[in-house]
């Protein structure tokens, strides 16, 4: 193998690694929000090396921007909707694990609830 | 063995941990850990996607990993927005709303039994 076929050997390898060690902690987490943590940050790396090796392999221009525009892209969304979906988890009374130490949101949530009359 | 081969191997990885997310799919008691796990899949069907532009030597996948990243947000957010619409419809006896409902309803109890002490005087 060449080098260039090393580098993307390499890079495409450590993203897959990731891909799965997210869906580990998703399986073995004990609750929905330890669970996000590990898919969203895990996959977001992951995807990143993909996508290196991606373009590392064409080494075409056109390529190596569409790469970048999913990269770009993905690190923009995905923490959105990792934190909307983690407010509607708590928001629906999804349970925090039973070895929780603080729930610092408690407070707020349940004062902006008094506030706020449409309670949205 | 070849540089494609193994690039074949890291897809077939790639499709057991897809598994594994799909029994998250299936375990996950509440709704949300439902999304994740579906959000998590379309993730891994981009990084599926991208390995299979390089083994078959196609750039043209690309797009379609580019449109899976797009969809799979909107989704994703869609489902947050539900599932928290979902909870107007459930009481939630801290707020104003439902503490104003109760004074009026106190009211008209009060109302109510004033006009029975009445009637009974009459």
């Amino acid at each position: 193998m060449s080098p260039r076929e090393i580098v993307v050997v390499a890079l495409a390898g450590m993203g897959t690694v990731f891909n799965l060690l997210s869906v580990v902690g998703l399986l073995r987490m004990p609750d929905l929000y330890m669970r996000m943590q590990a898919t969203t940050k895990a996959t977001t790396l992951g995807l990143l090396l993909v996508m290196a090796a991606l373009s590392v392999h064409f080494a075409q221009p056109g390529e190596t921007v569409k790469a970048v525009l999913v990269i770009l892209f993905l690190f923009l969304t995905q923490p959105i909707a990792a934190h909307m979906i983690a407010r509607a988890g708590y928001r629906t009374d999804v349970p925090l694990w039973a070895g929780s130490v603080t729930d610092e949101l408690a407070a707020a949530e349940s004062a902006s609830r008094i506030e706020d009359p449409s309670g949205l | 063995m070849s540089y494609t081969n193994v690039i074949w191997i890291l897809l077939a990885v790639l499709g057991v941990g897809a598994l594994g997310a799909l029994a998250s799919l299936i375990r996950g008691p509440h709704l949300t850990e439902r999304v994740i796990s579906l959000d998590l899949m379309a993730t891994m069907a981009v990084a599926a996607v991208a390995l299979l532009a390089m083994a078959k030597g196609q750039p043209v996948y690309l797009d379609v990993a580019l449109v899976i990243a797009l969809v799979a947000f909107v989704g994703s957010v869609a489902y947050a927005r539900y599932a928290e619409a979902g909870r107007a419809s459930r009481p939630r006896p801290e707020t104003v709303s439902s503490r104003d409902r109760g004074q009026n309803q106190a009211q008209d109890q009060a109302r109510i039994e004033a006009r029975e002490e009445g009637g009974a005087d009459a």
